[in-house]
């Protein structure tokens, strides 16, 4: 397998105004995150609101620049916003947004939203293009009939469809999906995250999914990151993370995804305040709500280490555990 | 049958209300018809006014209109209403055509300008808006008008910098909210150039604001421009225009009303067009209410 993408050290810092003379506060939304995305694999990234998750996947794609470290997509440097060849660039990689409605334009028929990269990268004219905006509607499912209509006048369904056909049109190496299916209803879900998988398989194009629901996840990641206030607690292949979570904080979530037949009486439930990015706990930040929480937990933050092959976990505890077992 | 019914009654209704939508409404319709007019009169001026806008009459001073000779009358030096009427409509026009016109591309401009660069930029455009919205304008044009010398050229353009500060901020707002989270980020995202992004994406979609900014703009400058005319710094006698017959004709407001009275028809009824016309438009330019 190729290495498509190579995040290392990447670091995204908002400065908090809070009055003229009072000292800005530094909010690290994202911290120290490295990760790699193989070619024609699924990374999925997990975790709550406010975790830096979404920031992560814009700074993947160049989108949101980098305040520290740096992304090679392909071998490259990633190039500066806005420039020629970042623009030349976004051809290879492309972003699924969570309002298909936010991201589509209202004045303009779906099949030119969709023909749009053909236009913007120089790809495809006349026949050919109708051809491909064609075979485009008909990958992801959309009618030929619907070609003329507009964005408002189709189902949330549809239109997030329109946005991954777009997305696939200058095929892509890489799409970051940024919560792609939160705003859709449930039995819509399951249509597009099983149009992503299978679209993906066809294609052999790799995909980074962020969501914060694991049972979505779980369905279409190879490997998973964990993500916890900025910082990657746990990344491992989605079966061992979900079969058997290391972090205390991947075992809240695993146990909060209700199971039919299994009573909820064994769930870990999270004690204390969810995580406010802006006071950042000393030590490991999960040390506040965490259940098996020692002493060196709370001065001393963990570093992500590889405890088997292709697992990494942050944790004192977990660590220490399977070094003893 | 009942089910049948049911089934169709809402295919029927649809069909119906897009009918409905899709006929022009009377006002529209007269409203179009009449700009249509003023358009051609303005620009047929020359062949279809019946005197020269100069000729004087001076048996028929101050002549009632219907009159066969005289069809709206004429004015103090006996000259014909209906020709400086007509002369006034051209030149009217074209000053509040041209500054609308201008004042709205100028302003526009300036505000993707600013939503495009942010930072100094920005702030600079923004500190000229403030500028304009603060300064009245009367007293600008006064004094530019008083240093350079009254012409049609100058009236223009001047005008043009009437309200372009309003272009600015909308322009400005939409574009920022369009570029931070939407269909704007989306299309930057799949690597388009600004002017793409903006001329393709951002300026359909802003347009209709526009448009109903500009219907309130095309009165207030047929206004100013009858204001600076009065004050004898716009459109200089002999030539007229539809605020100057207005002002000349305010001393003879009680012997011979219609001197006045037909420039202000003329000025009510074509920015009552513009307005209605304007707001059809902006609807009809809406994919999403249609």
């Amino acid at each position: 397998m190729t290495v498509l993408l190579e995040a290392r050290d990447l670091a995204r810092v908002y400065q908090i105004l809070r009055g003229l003379f009072v000292e800005p506060t530094m909010l690290r939304a994202v911290d120290g995150v490295s990760l790699t995305v193989e070619a024609g694999e699924t990374l999925g990234i997990v975790g709550e609101s406010g975790c830096g998750k979404s920031t992560l996947g814009r700074m993947l794609l160049g989108i949101d620049p980098a305040d520290e470290g740096a992304v090679r997509f392909d071998g490259d440097a990633m190039p500066g916003l806005g420039s020629k060849d970042w623009r030349q660039s976004r051809r290879k990689m492309q972003l699924v947004y969570q309002d298909p409605l936010a991201a589509l334009d209202r004045r303009l028929p779906i099949a030119e939203q969709i023909g749009e990269p053909l236009d913007i990268h120089g790809l495809a004219d006349g026949a050919d293009r109708a051809a491909r905006i064609w075979s485009l509607m008909d990958a992801v499912g959309l009618d030929a009939e619907q070609a003329d209509r507009y964005p408002h006048q189709l189902s949330g369904g549809q239109r997030q469809r329109v946005v991954i056909a777009r997305a696939l049109a200058s095929e892509p190496k890489l799409i970051v999906c940024d919560e792609p299916v939160s705003a859709l209803d449930v039995s819509i879900q399951a249509q597009v995250v099983n149009l992503l998988r299978d679209l993906q398989q066809d294609t052999g194009i790799a995909m980074v999914f962020i969501s914060h629901d694991l049972k979505v996840v779980r369905n279409i990641a190879d490997r998973v990151a964990v993500m916890y206030l900025g910082r990657i607690v746990e990344e491992a292949s989605s079966d061992d993370v979900f079969r058997d979570p290391r972090h205390p904080y991947t075992q809240a979530l695993v146990s909060s995804v209700p199971e039919p037949g299994k009573p909820l009486a064994h769930r870990t439930i999270l004690q204390g305040e969810p995580p406010n990015p802006g006071n950042r706990p000393s030590g490991c930040a999960f040390h506040p709500r965490c259940p098996l929480v020692r002493e060196i937990c709370r001065t001393t933050a963990p570093s992500l280490t590889s405890i088997a092959h292709g697992r990494q976990v942050a944790c004192h505890v977990a660590g220490a555990c399977l070094h003893a077992a | 049958m009942s089910i049948s019914h049911t089934l169709a009654s809402p295919a029927t209704d649809a069909k119906s209300v897009r009918r409905s939508r899709s006929r022009l409404p009377m006002s529209v319709g007269l409203g179009i018809a009449w700009l249509g007019a003023m358009v051609l009169v303005a620009a047929f001026a020359d062949q279809i006014r019946p005197f020269d806008i100069t000729t004087m009459d001076l048996a028929h001073r101050l002549a009632p209109p219907g009159g066969l000779k005289h069809l709206l009358g004429t004015d103090e030096l006996g000259r014909d209403v209906l020709t400086r009427l007509i002369q006034s409509i051209r030149v009217s026009l074209v000053i509040a055509f041209g500054a609308t016109l201008l004042s709205a591309t100028f302003g526009t401009l300036l505000g993707f300008a600013a939503a495009q660069f942010r930072g100094v930029v920005e702030h600079l455009i923004l500190v000229l808006a403030d500028f304009q919205a603060a300064l009245p304008f009367l007293i600008m044009s006064l004094a530019v008008l008083a240093f350079f010398g009254s012409s049609m050229l100058l009236l223009v353009c001047l005008m043009g910098f009437y309200g372009w500060e309003r272009y600015a901020r909308i322009a400005r707002g939409l574009a920022i909210s369009a570029g931070t989270q939407g269909y704007a980020a989306a299309v930057v995202q799949l690597g388009a150039t600004p002017g793409r992004v903006y001329l393709r994406h951002i300026l359909p979609n802003v347009a209709s604001t526009l448009i109903v900014s500009m219907t309130l703009t095309f009165p207030e400058i047929i206004l100013m421009e009858s204001g600076l005319s009065f004050l004898g710094l716009g459109v200089q006698p002999p030539e007229t225009s539809l605020g100057n017959m207005v002002g000349f004709g305010r001393e003879y407001l009680t012997r011979a009303p219609w001197i006045m009275l037909a420039p202000a028809v003329v000025i009510m009824l074509t920015t009552l067009s513009i307005s209605l016309v304007g707001d059809w438009l902006r609807d009809k330019l809406d994919p999403t209410i249609r």
